[in-house]
């Protein structure tokens, strides 16, 4: 049977520490500007505060990347094919030496932010890349996102993400095979999806 | 509602239902955050120069240090932005200097992004690629280590080591060193003051020159002053090995040095109950380690502790701990994520965790619920203290002469022995304190003389396996708590008849005892109670009730955290805000009495889980000459330059500073004093740094240092029983010196380059010649083999039943609390008097507290965090962190923020007497209204206006010398530009 790849997020163990944030921008050399994995905080305006009135605040961490949908949007919008759904694992890839720049696939994802734009030459602050060397460059004019860290994936590796979450909050596995830990942990655990109504299917899971 | 790390919110909701015409331009719509829509067009980046050589790859954890490096590139490509952005720092506008920095730019802009072109994988080859050990370097973090992708001579990636000891993880720290080598304003030559001090114009100098100047502008002040007019500054770097060799340089100087004077008061405070193998480490009597020992507490403390940003590598194991049924008790005015996460949050006010534990102290008592066992056989609790003058009775006060007891390593003489006295309800005796055998009684005032102590005849007792201490009515009457019951009047009259018959009182297994006098014995007698006997009185004026509108919570809640502070295992891990005031040394003492009545150390899930352990280095090579720095604290710099005086006595005017990676201006308090009243009257000011922070900017000749990828090290971690290693993986970039190397310049500029003939291979090896890490074979070739390496096994602290206090016991009461340096402001004129310094004690802070002076003029309590992507003030210049959270912030309660018109996302300014500081606020209803956080971090120049540092106070508590950064008033108003 085909893989399917997928992410839980314990958000009882996720602190909104950032660090996914930062290993992806590093490992993936994202240019200034760019952020395929971001921390949001659930609770006031600013990042890190709570609603409500004191004592009886509320705060929640969601990190939030591309889903990896089981039935994605942006796939079957996009008029050249440069986004598409890997048939063995599941995986939602974005080629860039396809993309023709038009943004359809950022209309049509519910996930604002996830798929980002580059409007102009992808600019380092230090004149430096940084990450797998297996990562494909940043273009011009093209959409990207998350990639599962696919280079990693093909040597065994988790998604840096994963890898490194300091709060061991994230988990990494074959959604379809019920004896991996991710399987396990989403049928022993209640958990959340983002926008469910939307038909996506996302193979991103929140832990509650 | 979502808010974005950018401030920007983000519609989860927000699809975007206009599909654009194929092909046709897309406007940026509603809610898409898409970045770079403002941002200028810029130029390409640059290419990378295909000029290098490639290089042999380096097998894996092999051959550390890895001495292949990128050669220096003279004649690279200049890299975008390099000279606009020296520029924007206000470098000298010498065009000497700025060929110089684009030349140097260009050598690490050698892997261009994208250059590879399209179709192809970076164009990175991986055969130019190795990988090695790499570990942050942040003073009092952790030191992870992880796998660091050297490639082309670029350090180019850092993954997680999964070998690596506890499973730690890069953080968001972490992964930011690469940026922090690369950064933009990372200093990369030596350089002198072009302008007028601070004014930032600076002129490109060699190495020579500068070493030069230094020794130039130090003999001539020496020739003229006593040494100690050269002072030197050291910041948390100062722990790995090689960076002592600046310590080594001041020693042999006799310079002053400054103590940085911050977190110690409570540890000063838990020093004087549980006492410190040394007094330079942040310790306190905790299991180790703490992570395996955590999981055994079946309620974890976090006071002040907002753990998962401060100290996240151990946040997984307290969850962990939690979710197998520990309880988290957070305790904190404001609602951290830990307070979030944790079973309960008790809110209280700002600066009252001492009244706070007192009254818990007092519910244990009331309720019975003190660890009796523990409190007889393992504190002062049952040491007879004198009604007189407050200090132990002593087994000389009855005739009983001390003995010698083993040589004092530092003095050379003879301790000497004079144990204190201890009743024994069952013989009716006064015994020596550890006497076997005996119970003592915990509780009971007495009168004693010289007639009480006991004849012991024969061999001692066998040993005490007594499980029921304070047999009797001692028992009973600890349990009323009522002292006058305890005063038995026929047991503990002196006995006349006794007098002068009882001359000998040996008692083999007891040293203090085993010298009988010889002289007829005194026949004075003693009024005295036992120290619990005085602590339980002492507590009565703590009750939840009296205490409650000072801790500003319900009784009820007070009893409730007293039940479950005796309910063990217990571990407290605090922050160190709650000791950042004034009154900060007595919670360390209150903690210490705490643990001590419940008797939480020596046993698995009990104890402090905040702590630095001691560690073996020999500590000889810091002083060859045996020759030593006087330490002035940098609360006390600016008056000893006014005045001329420390301790009394004259002292040297302060002509020089050296300071070596530390934020003597910014990174503690008081800023604007330390500029106008320290630097602006120093001669000549020399900085070891890494970038431009506000204290570089100061100096009149700047260095550029290290970072910790670029030179092998050694730390011995005082968070573990480990040795870490440091493996090198890149040449020093540009020209910057390792600690070791400038301060063997500079030594041998001085004059003493016989004391400075030393490698740093040679430096490490002789640091590391303590046991008990020579027995175990750990060196530097283990270390570079391994990583790290432990040496010592997993301990419980106290288990072996003594403490590193002068008795051996927990001195909940304190004979003589001694200043943590003694600067000669008399321990009279300290907040606390002398009487009450014996027994933990609650007073108020001097601005943060409701009624001073202060809050009436300046209404918030100005407190701080310890930022997630900060330590210190390093990481201030790392464009990844900075990209997430941009400037500085201010949060603040919501009814507090309308109350003065403000909103979210609006600048305001804080301020006060002292200064200001102007941040984007950042409305939260975790904030206790009243109370305003600022991370912690930013460098004057990331600021609209002003430097948070600025607010803070440089007054003390002379006991403590500690700052108190939280004990701040300030007002708030808007800010227009």
């Amino acid at each position: 049977m085909a893989k399917r790849y997928g992410i839980a997020i314990d958000t009882r163990l996720c602190c909104g520490c950032n660090s996914c944030v930062v290993a992806c921008k590093m490992e993936n050399n994202l240019p200034e500007g760019n952020f395929w994995n971001r921390a949001l905080t659930e609770g006031g305006e600013s990042i890190d505060t709570y609603a409500g009135t004191y004592g009886t605040g509320s705060k929640r961490y969601l990190t939030v990347s591309c889903q990896h949908c089981e039935n994605p949007a942006c796939t079957r919008v996009c008029p050249v094919s440069a986004t598409y759904k890997d048939a063995e694992t599941g995986v939602v890839h974005q080629d860039y030496d396809k993309c023709i720049g038009c943004r359809m696939c950022m209309a049509a994802c519910p996930y604002t932010g996830v798929r980002q734009f580059n409007w102009e030459e992808p600019h380092y602050p230090l004149g430096i890349s940084t990450g797998a060397a297996e990562v494909v460059p940043h273009q011009k004019h093209v959409v990207e996102k998350c990639t599962m860290c696919d280079h990693r994936l093909a040597v065994g590796e988790d998604p840096l993400c994963v890898a490194t979450c300091p709060a061991y909050a994230r988990f990494f596995g074959d959604l379809n095979d019920p004896s991996s830990e991710i399987a396990r942990l989403i049928a022993s655990r209640r958990y959340k999806q983002l926008l469910p109504e939307r038909g996506t299917r996302p193979s991103v899971y929140y832990l509650v | 509602m979502l808010a974005r790390t950018d401030n920007r919110r983000v519609g989860h909701e927000g699809a975007q239902d206009a599909s654009p015409p194929r092909g046709a331009a897309v406007q940026p719509q509603g809610d898409i955050p898409l970045r770079g829509l403002d941002q200028q067009p810029r130029e390409a980046a640059p290419q990378r120069g295909l000029d290098q050589q490639p290089r042999e790859a380096v097998p894996l954890r092999e051959a550390v240090p890895l001495r292949e490096a990128a050669p220096q590139r003279e004649a690279a490509p200049q890299p975008h932005g390099a000279a606009v952005q020296l520029t924007r720092r206000k470098f000298l506008k010498t065009t000497a200097a700025l060929a110089g920095a684009a030349a140097l730019s260009g050598t690490v802009a050698c892997t261009s992004p994208g250059n590879g072109g399209k179709g192809t994988r970076n164009g990175l080859a991986s055969e130019n690629e190795r990988t090695g050990w790499g570990r942050c370097y942040h003073g009092g973090c952790f030191a992870c280590r992880y796998n660091v992708t050297v490639r082309e001579g670029v350090v180019a990636r850092i993954t997680p080591d999964t070998t690596a000891p506890f499973g730690r993880r890069p953080c968001l720290r972490g992964y930011s060193q690469i940026q922090r080598l690369y950064a933009t304003d990372r200093l990369r030559y030596p350089m002198k003051r072009a302008g007028e001090r601070g004014e930032g114009k600076w002129e490109r100098i060699g190495w020579d020159e500068a070493i030069e100047a230094i020794a130039a502008h130090w003999k001539e002040i020496l020739a003229l002053n006593d040494s100690h007019a050269i002072a030197f500054y050291g910041g948390s770097p100062g722990a790995r090995l090689l960076s002592l060799a600046t310590t080594r340089l001041a020693m042999i100087m006799q310079a002053s040095s400054f103590d940085m004077s911050a977190d110690w008061a409570i540890y000063h405070g838990l020093h004087q109950v549980y006492g410190a193998a040394s007094a330079s480490t942040m310790s306190a009597p905790g299991n180790e380690p703490f992570e395996d020992d955590i999981a055994n507490a079946k309620h974890i403390f976090l006071w002040g502790n907002n753990l998962s940003e401060a100290y996240l590598q151990r946040w997984r194991y307290v969850v962990q701990a939690q979710r197998n049924g520990s309880k988290l008790i957070s305790i904190d005015p404001s609602e951290t994520t830990t307070a979030l996460r944790s079973d309960k949050w008790y809110r209280l006010r700002p600066a009252s965790d001492t009244a706070l534990i007192l009254a818990m102290c007092n519910t244990i008592v009331a309720e019975g619920l003190q660890d009796e066992d523990y409190l007889a056989k393992l504190t002062v609790g049952p040491f007879l203290v004198k009604d007189a003058d407050g200090s132990f009775l002593r087994m000389s006060d009855l005739g009983v002469k001390p003995t010698e007891g083993p040589l004092d390593p530092m003095t050379g003489q003879a301790s000497l022995i004079d144990p204190a006295v201890v009743w024994d309800p069952i013989s009716k005796t006064a015994a020596p304190a550890g006497t076997q055998g005996i119970v003592p009684a915990l509780t009971g005032s007495f009168v004693i003389s010289a007639a009480d102590v006991a004849i012991v005849e024969g061999p001692a007792a066998a040993p005490d396996e007594s499980g029921a201490p304070g047999t009797g009515e001692a028992s009973e009457s600890s349990a009323t708590t009522d002292a006058t019951d305890a005063v038995d009047a026929t047991d503990t009259t002196a006995s006349e008849g006794a007098a002068g018959t009882a001359a000998e009182t040996a008692a083999p297994g007891t040293p203090g005892a085993a010298a009988a006098p010889d002289a007829p014995r005194p026949a004075e007698t003693f009024k005295v109670q036992t120290a619990y006997q005085l602590l339980v009185e002492h507590l009565k004026g703590y009750t939840p009730e009296k205490m409650a509108e000072t801790v500003d919570m319900d009784p009820a809640e007070i009893v409730e955290l007293a039940r479950m502070a005796a309910d063990g295992p217990v571990t407290h891990m605090f922050g160190l805000g709650l000791q950042a005031y004034h009154n900060g040394l007595q919670y360390g003492v209150a903690l210490g009495t705490l643990l001590a009545i419940t008797g939480q150390t020596g046993k698995p899930g009990a104890g402090i889980g905040a702590t630095a352990y001691d560690f073996p280095m020999n500590a000889m090579w810091l002083f060859p000459t045996f020759t030593f720095t006087n330490s002035i604290s940098v609360l006390d710099v600016a008056e000893v330059i006014r005045t001329g005086k420390y301790a009394g006595n004259p002292y040297p005017p302060i002509k020089s500073i050296f300071v070596h990676g530390g934020g003597l201006v910014g990174g503690i308090v008081n800023m604007n004093s330390m500029i106008e009243d320290v630097f602006k009257k120093q001669d000549f000011i020399v900085c070891v740094d890494v970038a431009f922070s506000d204290t570089a900017q100061w100096a009149d000749i700047l260095l550029p240092g290290t970072l910790c990828f670029e030179a092998e090290d050694v730390y011995i971690s005082p968070m573990n029983y480990v040795v870490q290693h440091y493996g090198k993986l890149i040449d020093p970039l540009y020209e910057c010196k390792t600690q070791s190397e400038i301060s063997r310049l500079v030594g041998t500029a001085m004059g003493f380059g016989d004391l400075f003939a030393f490698s740093d291979e040679e430096a490490l090896s002789e640091l590391l010649a303590a046991e008990p890490l020579v027995s175990l074979g750990i060196d530097l070739a283990a270390l570079r083999k391994q990583g790290d390496i432990r040496y010592a096994p997993p301990s419980l602290a106290g288990a072996a039943g003594s403490f590193p206090t002068p008795s051996g016991k927990a001195e909940f009461y304190i004979e003589n609390l001694s200043p943590r340096i003694m600067n000669g402001v008399a321990a009279t004129t300290a907040q606390s008097s002398p009487d009450k310094n014996h027994l933990a004690y609650f007073y108020e802070p001097l601005e943060a507290w409701p009624g001073s002076a202060a809050l009436k003029e300046y209404p918030f309590i100005l407190t701080s965090v310890r930022a997630r992507n900060r330590w210190h003030s390093s990481n201030f210049n790392v464009p990844w962190l900075n990209e997430l959270e941009p400037e500085p912030t201010l949060f603040i309660n919501p009814d507090d923020a309308a109350s003065l018109g403000l909103k979210d996302g609006d600048y305001a300014e804080a301020y006060n007497a002292r200064g200001s500081a102007v941040a984007k606020l950042c409305v939260s209803a975790g904030m206790r209204p009243g109370v305003l956080s600022y991370p912690k971090g930013w460098q004057s120049h990331q600021y609209k206006s002003g430097n948070f540092s600025t607010l803070t106070h440089s007054m003390y508590d002379p006991l403590a010398m500690n700052s108190s950064f939280f004990d701040c008033a300030v007002g708030l108003r808007k800010w227009e530009v």
